[in-house]
């Protein structure tokens, strides 16, 4: 765990969305280095970061201890520093260095454990992509082949189910969705590939409540398959998992067979009107004569993995597993998801900022 | 008709509630088979309320009505000495037009300074790591919510009622009455009773942000249910109907256009007590509420007549408030503006002439009327536990701060329809005010948005 700041350091995004730089405020700010001179008493750095070019004052007589360290910085590095803003001799505005720069090569541990809103979120999104592909790893070593969704369409279906999230963007001219799911198109690809299984990395937009962990935007891996049976996609999910567990940094649970619990008898009461939304799987399989939904539960009521076997005539299963990204990270004990664990009690579920 | 696509989940559910049921707030499992997912949507649940009348006693009445003038007037009891020799003077003003672009840039500055300035943190820091108290530590906050919940929620009381709503994952709904119709009291206001101005979108600003704020540490979210009462009050105070309801589809209007269904419901009031009387308020044979409401009404009068101390000195108090509330202003082609500001804060002065002891005498007779009505409709609330009976699952707010209920965010001295939204920049800080019109001391420029009757804001020359 590295250092918390003091609560009046910020970084310089806040500054510069709350208020104008002051000099005297302390800031810290993270880029790419552009360009150093170097005096007898002084180390002027210039550092590229997202809202521009920043000049950087490292002052030999304050940072005495690390100035080798100081020195050894070249263009080109990557440094994360923390200063207090003010003006050089010529007036220049410029943040002068507090501490010693932290160099890229310790980014992502404190990237992973800071407290700072900025990187909290940054943090998540690096353990969300590692989850991902993780999974896609997996799914291509059990034989699915990927495809790419699309996820904005100019109308949908006015269905009961999870509703989608509509983008009024003038530019469009009219109100478009974006899909929660890109099931159908798996179905679709399943029959016009003639493959068993296909699976995509896709974000799933909706206003509809799934879990805490999730958002109105969750990054989700959908496979789908033929053929196999509710006990068979219960063995590969329960690998997937592990996977997962074995691949994600700073996971410090791990989660033995014995302790996933399968919900099936509690599903069956979930499937909804059955007749009105078959669509895309009943056009191009047989008739559907019952859809089985599961949910893997860890013990403390992480729910990475949902999905549903659907029983067609004559004897064809088609499976689908869906992989929910952002639900592992309260097993990270990421800072930011930290927190939902106490939120994943009960069987219920729900998402932050939605209906 | 409203935009049904723009309705939000409770006002859906509301439009649908039979008579003499209430609304109790679900949640379901449910899987999506088109999209292959399993979601979990709020639902709303009708159950009959079981209805039965018991004649009203004058001991209920009494109790009730000193409780209801306590809370509801406490405050004006205490601060109306203060000011009653402030003669309003009119503001002098020049007047421009309003962008529009202002009700947005206030959401961005409320968004960016209270929900991602690190600010919560702040507050949350000192605050058990606990749900339901983090949930209160934000609605006591100065900024966020209201600092009077401090004294006025206890902690343990809230946490008790609250937590069964979060292990259900319920969303947090909190239900007040509120937003009738724009003051018609010209020394408050000076804009026609059907149209709102940025004091009221700042008000609905504040509760999305407040909304925003209790989404980080409640994954359900919370809403704001707005029963808007300016129906039931109308005639009451002299406003016509109609104006109560463009007023409200007006305000709807505003929380449309700022896109803020995602955490503010607005209904009406009159919604609610056509539901517990069983039909419409008024028609014949009266129904339960009416019939409670008369009953409320002649032990009130009796109580006046009799002159029982206690009653008298809680009816003053509500006649001197009602009075302030009146539509006052068609009187200023008739007096002088000086003289009914005297009659408004209820000043009696020597030498009135005829006429204007006329028109006080006209005035104090309606603040009478106005102020038995009044009392007769909120104790028929109170008699058939309005709020909790038939909102279970909700929690009750409340503009006025007072013991037992949640205070919504302040937005100035007045409430914002009982005054002007005054605009002002301090550094980097967007201030909007809700202020009567007496309250504007020197020049001020005055905005107005094109098309529309009325001022939008007022800004101060300084």
């Amino acid at each position: 765990m590295t250092d918390v700041d003091p609560p009046e350091t910020h970084s310089i995004y806040y500054h510069r969305f709350n208020s104008k730089l002051t000099d005297g405020e302390r800031a810290w700010l993270f880029g790419v280095v552009t360009a150093v001179r170097k005096s007898k008493l002084s180390t002027f750095i210039d550092l590229l970061h997202a809202l521009g070019t920043t000049q950087l004052v490292a002052d030999k007589s304050k940072l005495a201890s690390t100035w080798t360290s100081v020195e050894s910085i070249r263009i080109r590095d990557r440094i994360k520093i923390k200063g207090t803003i003010g003006r050089t001799q010529r007036g220049a505005l410029s943040l002068f260095l507090d501490d010693c720069p932290i160099l890229a090569n310790t980014f992502l541990n404190e990237t992973l454990d800071s407290n700072d809103r900025d990187y909290r979120q940054i943090g998540g999104s690096i353990l969300i992509a590692q989850a991902r592909n993780v999974a896609e790893e997996f799914l291509r070593t059990q034989n699915y082949r990927r495809v790419d969704p699309r996820y904005i369409s100019a109308s949908w279906p006015s269905e009961q189910g999870m509703t989608p999230l509509q983008v009024n963007y003038p530019g469009f001219g009219m109100p478009v969705f974006l899909a929660p799911s890109p099931a159908e198109q798996l179905v679709l690809a399943l029959a016009a590939t003639g493959d068993d299984r296909v699976f995509c990395s896709a974000t799933s937009f909706t206003t509809s409540y799934r879990q805490p962990s999730d958002g109105s935007e969750s990054s989700i891996v959908m496979a789908m398959s033929i053929g196999l049976g509710i006990k068979d996609l219960l063995v590969q999910c329960t690998s997937l998992i592990d996977k997962i567990c074995e691949a994600m940094p700073g996971v410090t649970c791990r989660f033995p067979s014995g302790s996933i619990r399968e919900e099936p008898h509690t599903m069956s009461d979930l499937v909804t009107s059955h007749s009105t939304n078959l669509k895309a799987s009943a056009w191009v399989f047989p008739v559907i004569n019952g859809v089985e939904p599961f949910r893997i539960v860890l013990e403390n009521g992480v729910t990475p993995i949902e999905g549903c076997v659907e029983h067609h005539d004559e004897g064809v299963d088609v499976a689908t597993i869906v992989f929910y990204a952002e639900r592992v990270l309260p097993l990270a004990q990421h800072t930011e998801f930290r927190r939902l664990l106490r939120h994943l009690g009960g069987p219920i579920v729900a998402n932050t900022g939605a209906r | 008709m409203p935009d049904y696509d723009r309705l939000t989940t409770f006002e859906k559910a509301w439009a649908n509630c039979q008579l003499q049921s209430s609304l109790r707030q679900t949640r379901l499992q449910r899987f999506d088979h088109s999209n292959r997912m399993l979601y979990s949507p709020v639902s709303f649940e009708y159950a009959p309320v079981p209805v039965s009348r018991v004649e009203v006693t004058t001991n209920w009445t009494v109790d009730n009505l000193l409780s209801f003038v306590r809370d509801e007037f406490a405050e004006q009891a205490e601060s109306s000495d203060a000011d009653q020799f402030r003669i309003a003077d009119v503001p002098r003003c020049l007047d421009h037009s309003a962008t529009g672009d202002e009700p947005f840039d206030y959401l961005n500055y409320c968004e960016r300074s209270l929900i991602y300035s690190g600010h919560i943190d702040k507050v949350l820091a000192n605050v058990e790591c606990d749900m339901a108290r983090q949930i209160l530590g934000l609605l006591c906050d100065n900024k966020l919510g209201n600092k009077k919940n401090r004294n006025n929620v206890n902690a343990d009381e809230f946490c008790a009622r609250v937590q069964p709503l979060l292990d259900k994952h319920l969303r947090l709904t909190f239900c007040f009455p509120a937003f009738p119709f724009k003051d018609q009291n010209p020394f408050r206001t000076e804009s026609p009773p059907h149209q709102p101005d940025l004091a009221e979108v700042a008000m609905l600003v504040r509760l999305h942000s407040l909304s925003l704020a209790l989404w980080q540490v409640h994954p359900q979210g919370a809403d704001w249910v707005l029963f808007c009462d300016g129906l039931v009050y109308a005639d009451i105070f002299g406003v016509p109907k109609q104006a109560a309801i463009q007023y409200r589809e007006r305000l709807t209007w505003w929380r449309n256009h700022l896109n803020l269904n995602g955490s503010i419901s607005i209904v009406d009031l009159s919604d609610l007590v056509t539901r517990i009387n069983g039909k419409p308020i008024g028609e014949s044979p009266s129904g339960v509420f009416d019939l409670v409401s008369s009953d409320i009404r002649n032990n009130l009068q009796s109580l006046r007549s009799n002159g029982h101390p206690d009653v008298l000195r809680a009816l003053t108090t509500l006649q001197i408030g009602m009075v302030r509330n009146l539509n006052l202003s068609h009187y200023l082609s008739s007096i002088p503006r000086e003289e009914l500001w005297y009659i408004s804060r209820s000043i009696e002065r020597p030498n009135e002439t005829d006429k204007i002891k006329s028109v006080r005498a006209e005035i104090n007779k309606r603040g009478w009327v106005a102020a038995i009505e009044y009392a007769a409709f909120n104790l028929s609330l109170r008699y058939f536990n309005a709020w909790s009976d038939y909102l279970p699952c909700t929690l009750r707010a409340t503009i006025k701060p007072k013991a037992g209920q949640i205070a919504v965010p302040s937005v100035g001295r007045a409430f914002p329809w009982n005054g002007v939204g005054v605009l002002s920049h301090l550094g980097n800080e967007m201030l909007i005010e809700a202020l009567s019109l007496s309250d504007l001391k020197g020049n001020h420029h005055r905005f107005s948005l094109p098309g529309q009757e009325g001022y939008f804001y007022y800004m101060s020359e300084r």
